[in-house]
């Protein structure tokens, strides 16, 4: 048991004598319910190469508590001009492309996105994340997010496409869980926003045994390999303008212990407006798995930052956890964290803070910017989603950066 | 997600498939470290026991073999045998994640198991099932992790220090 960027409690919540109710409850307060004072005045319309991105529980999951899991709202279009709006797409700054659950689709839309050919059938891929997999359809579809239009249709996964045999067994090998079943209620898809361009890259277009793309007739399918062209694609990169990264900017919530919600924006392109200037970021490339060298209170060590986390997971001894890994310091601890540039040299110092989770968990928030556990493996940190609370974190695509080919990261 | 995910129907249905698909022939965990050879292209032989001993039980950590392999995915695989030359611990580090099916052998199954029964994240994954611990971290182009079955452990040996 342990980490999640999907954090469910069902066990707390009855140990403390909560439930559904409650949940609403405090949903309805983080909303604002219960006013009825006069309207607030209309915000500003936003720009357009601006998303809004929202951390909350959300309403239809009654049974699940999550916490720090980042959504926002995605459009997609048919070639012939059906669309649909998917809310509650979670943002993943560590993978690349658009994937959907084939059951937030309507039947007009998931009818009406073309098949991607392959051999004599039909594309398929076995997404690959480190708890699991996607399995689903490749297909082709315009997306829009905000005010910006891929310049066409580019390949999509719907996850769980009924139109497809079941998962093939070099798939589910791969091990980890089916996120048919243990994303359906988290999430209506995953926006891959990193610093690739591409999910698979090279490998997969001269090797099939990569596990990643297959070619499926209807009832079987085999292990193939996929154009870049037929590969999930960074919807960033297909941007007709804006097309060189993304912002990701969450507002500082208080510590430890968090806020019912969170709201923050994804910006699209850097320094192509004037709302994306990167200004005096520094700049940190991203090694070609999208890694890079960090030191954590001084000590050298691997990691990433990464949105599609739910916590800072990183080794600290003589720190007591509970619930199966998580931290629960009897008072919170301050971390220091440098990420490495360009020159070798470290970044000014960020600071990294571990809350109880316990106690955290306890107030119910979906926004915990504390939330701290043990690493996958020592030696490698993994800079979650806390991380982007209080800063605007640029991903910079592999490409347009001289000093960083395979892309990079900044912030102020 | 906890409603669907913990159908104990649903659970056994997906353990007997997975079952089915164990039969064929493996090494990894539980089999002997001569197997390695059938998980991919050999590598290296034994040299990595000097920062085992640094990390872990130098007494225990002397007992300890290993053998590298890249698998077809094109990931780089430790495989870990104890003094009677039975693989008890893996690593991983690569670009795409490795069969683990064929590497976890009979602890495949209890490991999807726990993994389903349990929430998730999409890119840190820390199984704990019955005999077979999984660690699994990592992103797109980039993952790695560690998997032990503490009944085979060498006494001492503290496999929280293995580094892929």
């Amino acid at each position: 048991m342990k980490p999640f960027s999907l954090l469910d409690l069902p066990a707390l919540l009855r140990r403390a004598g909560l439930g559904a109710v409650s949940c609403i409850a405090l949903l309805l307060a983080a909303c604002g319910g219960g006013g009825g004072s006069s309207p607030a005045p209309a915000p500003p319309a936003a720009p357009s190469n601006v998303v809004s991105v929202s951390i909350r529980q959300l309403p239809a999951n009654t049974s699940t508590l999550t916490a720090n899991t980042p959504y926002v709202s995605v459009t997609v279009c048919a070639p012939g001009g059906a669309c649909q709006t998917i809310p509650d797409v979670l943002v993943d700054t560590g993978s690349a492309g658009l994937r959907l659950f084939a059951s937030a689709l309507n039947s007009t839309l998931s009818s009406a996105l073309p098949a991607i050919a392959s051999g004599s059938g039909q594309l398929a891929a076995c997404a690959q994340f480190a708890s699991g997999y996607a399995w689903g359809s490749m297909r082709l579809a315009t997306i829009q997010l905000g005010g910006e239009t891929t310049t066409s249709a580019v390949p999509i996964q719907v996850m769980n496409d009924a139109a497809l045999p079941a998962a093939p067994a070099a798939c589910a090998a791969q091990g980890g869980s089916n996120f048919a079943s243990s994303f359906g209620g988290i999430a209506n898809g995953i926006l891959g926003v990193s610093n690739f361009k591409y999910d698979c890259g090279s490998a997969c277009t001269t090797r099939a045994s990569t596990g990643f793309y297959y070619t499926c007739s209807s009832t079987a399918c085999s292990a193939t390999t996929a154009t870049l062209g037929q590969q999930g694609i960074n919807p960033v990169a297909a941007f007709a303008t804006d097309n060189n990264g993304s912002i990701l900017a969450l507002p500082a919530v208080p510590l430890p212990n968090g806020a019912p919600s969170a709201t923050g924006t994804l910006t699209f392109g850097l320094n192509t407006q004037s709302n994306n200037s990167l200004g005096a970021a520094q700049i940190y490339p991203l090694d070609t798995s999208g890694n890079l060298t960090l030191t954590l209170n001084g000590v050298t060590q691997s990691g990433f930052v990464d949105s599609g986390s739910n916590g800072y997971y990183l080794n600290l001894s003589g720190v007591p956890t509970c619930l199966s890994g998580f931290y629960c310091p009897s008072s919170p601890l301050n971390l220091a964290a440098s990420l490495q540039l360009a020159n070798f040299g470290f970044g000014p110092a960020q600071t990294v803070v571990i809350g109880n989770a316990q106690a955290m968990f306890a107030t119910q928030n979906a926004a915990l910017p504390a939330l701290g556990g043990t690493a996958a493996i020592s030696g490698f940190v993994d800079l979650g989603l806390p991380f982007f609370y209080g800063r605007s974190i640029a991903t910079g695509l592999q490409g347009s950066n001289p000093s960083a080919p395979n892309g990079y990261l900044a912030y102020q | 997600m906890t409603s669907f995910l913990r159908l104990p129907a649903r659970a056994a249905v997906a353990c007997l498939i997975l079952a089915a698909l164990g039969a064929n022939a493996h090494a990894g965990l539980g089999r002997p470290l001569a197997d390695a050879a059938k998980d991919g292209t050999l590598l290296t032989q034994a040299p990595r026991l000097a920062a085992q001993a640094a990390a872990g039980n130098a007494t225990a950590a002397a007992a300890v073999q290993a053998q590298t392999v890249q698998t077809p995915q094109g990931t780089t695989v430790t495989e870990y045998a104890n003094a009677v030359g039975t693989v008890f611990a893996i690593t991983w580090k690569g670009p795409f994640k490795p069969d683990l099916q064929q590497l976890l052998g009979s602890y495949f199954a209890p490991y999807v198991q726990a993994a389903n029964a349990q929430p998730q994240q999409l890119n840190l994954s820390l199984v704990k099932g019955s005999d077979i611990v999984v660690h699994s971290g990592g992103r797109m182009r980039g993952f790695f992790g560690v998997a032990w079955v503490p009944s085979l452990l060498p006494p001492g040996f503290d496999p929280a220090t293995l580094q892929p």
